[in-house]
């Protein structure tokens, strides 16, 4: 058994992406959390497929690939709130155009001036091929989001419960809303060279979700949030290695395997009293 | 000095006219109670006095002030339903809201604190302190949001529809503490649909259907000729139905 566990971390490759993995999965499972209480699961969606483009853009004109990512990313929930309130639409519906738009836009500009990218990467991630300058992004990113999330986290609370509450009473609700759109576009972006752009979505919605059916309070949340993360990556990357499957796919699986187990047995226990 | 002074509002969005020409006023320490059906403006005016809104014209001031001027003063409760109920906090987590300006950062809402506590036991929720607000009854809901405008210590207290959906027991203690509030110098400003609680507590009525039908005392205002501008013809003979039976109690 130890052997099994001991003999993938004896490649480096492994290791690198084993602990890179980790902190992109703590990192969107703190914010999951925000995620799943504010109901912007579908905005973690669009935000996600949204920083294609930016992608796309920044591999074109030779910069790094993150601010592109970043900009497209906080551009985005920003262009959603726009077309909900000025083409009048309700908010799922501006999610949808702006979301597959963005993507659309992405994949357009990607295979006109680089058609030798691996779109399927940037989909779907490759915990395997992770680089020391994936990991040192990844470590940045959760850096900023527990040092950002633990010195605001009441004011972050009282925003995702009551926002209009929250104005009144004198919290700068427009910060801490664009602070956790930031957060939540950083998040995403360390996590491509990972899980890819389409299975983060899992990190940001199912660990939230998982915890919420647990969870007393919202500390508790947090970490059952993260615990959900941790263990649905560290399972997700064994399984992977030994049965030469899609790591972000495992990853994603193995995640909502634990949402539907820990789902089930709330409910036989109120069921059974 | 006028707790609140709105001088011919209107407000519009695009094609549609959410208020037009309002004017009403109150002095300090008074029970305002905002009736209308639907879609008449009762919202969208607690939100101006708020600061959440910006008049298209027309002038409103809160003590004296703009409103987005005088945050530390008004507190503005939603209606219950604006929240998610199922967020996992406490119900003096919620209630320390009210508090949270005069926190310091990496403080949590959960740490004692003599504001927090008084409130509470102003509305009768000490016992249930911390317990999770999911736990809460409806009534106990909306007294835990009162607690937290409490809690914030302003002067004006702006309530969206209260009482709507609240049994009778609830609804009569909701009223006593605000009635409470009154006595101790806060105006009050309430939405509802209910016009029997109205005609008993409250010192002013606004009538509104988007333009303001009529303002001042209860018994002056609610008249059925006003009424049935406000609602139309056919719903008036039921709540005066209601009218009756609370005279009748008196």
């Amino acid at each position: 058994m130890i052997d099994l566990l001991a003999e993938p971390l004896s490649y480096e490759f492994m290791r690198t992406s084993l602990i890179t993995t980790l902190i992109v999965a703590v990192t969107c499972s703190v914010l999951s959390s925000f995620v799943v209480l504010r109901g912007w699961a579908l905005l973690g969606d669009a935000i996600s497929h949204s920083v294609l483009p930016g992608i796309a853009i920044a591999l074109a004109l030779d910069f790094p690939y993150f601010i592109g990512a970043l900009l497209a990313g906080v551009g985005s929930s920003v262009l959603i709130g726009l077309v909900e309130s000025k083409a009048r639409v309700r908010n799922d519906t501006a999610i949808g155009v702006v979301m597959t738009g963005a993507f659309s836009a992405g994949l357009v500009i990607i295979s006109t001036i680089r058609p030798t990218v691996d779109i399927f990467h940037l989909l779907f991630g490759n915990p395997m091929s992770i680089s020391i300058q994936d990991f040192y992004l990844a470590a940045t990113v959760g850096a900023v989001t527990l040092l950002l999330v633990g010195s605001i986290l009441k004011e972050i609370v009282a925003y995702t419960f009551d926002p209009v509450f929250s104005k009144v009473v004198g919290v700068r609700t427009g910060l801490i809303h664009y602070i956790l759109m930031i957060l939540l576009s950083l998040a995403i972006v360390s996590a491509l060279s990972t899980v890819g752009i389409i299975l983060v979505v899992t990190l940001l919605v199912t660990p939230g979700a998982t915890a919420q059916l647990v969870a007393k309070n919202i500390t508790g949340m947090l970490s059952a949030s993260v615990a959900v993360g941790a263990a649905s990556v560290v399972t997700g990357l064994y399984l992977s290695y030994y049965l030469s499957i899609s790591s972000g796919g495992a990853i994603a699986t193995v995640a909502t395997l634990i949402f539907f187990a820990v789902m089930i047995w709330t409910n036989l226990r109120r069921l059974l009293g | 000095m006028k707790a609140i002074e709105i001088r011919n509002v209107t407000l519009r969005y695009d094609a549609v006219t959410a208020l037009e020409d309002v004017s009403l006023e109150s002095p300090v320490g008074k029970m305002i109670a905002l009736i209308g059906p639907n879609g008449s403006g009762k919202t969208s005016l607690l939100k101006l006095l708020a600061g959440l809104l910006k008049p298209t014209s027309g002038t409103l001031k809160v003590l004296g002030r703009e409103p987005s001027k005088a945050r530390g003063l008004i507190s503005y409760t939603p209606q219950r339903e604006e929240v998610y109920w199922d967020y996992p906090i406490t119900v003096r987590e919620l209630v320390a809201m009210g508090a949270i300006r005069r926190r310091g950062l990496f403080r949590w809402l959960n740490a004692k604190d003599s504001a927090v506590s008084e409130a509470l036991k102003l509305v009768g929720l000490e016992e249930l302190a911390d317990r999770r607000i999911s736990d809460l009854s409806g009534g106990q809901q909306q007294r835990a949001f009162l607690a937290r405008a409490i809690c914030q210590g302003g002067e004006i207290y702006l309530l969206d529809e209260p009482i709507s959906g609240l049994d009778a027991p609830s609804e009569a203690k909701l009223l006593e503490i605000l009635d409470s509030l009154r006595e101790r110098g806060k105006t009050i400003v309430v939405s509802t649909h209910d016009i029997s609680a109205t005609l008993e507590l409250f010192d002013y009525v606004a009538l509104m259907k988007s333009r303001l039908i009529a303002y001042g005392p209860p018994g002056e205002v609610l008249t059925s000729e006003n009424l049935a501008k406000t609602y139309g013809e056919s719903i008036v003979a039921l709540h005066l139905d209601d009218i009756k039976r609370i005279a009748g109690w008196r």
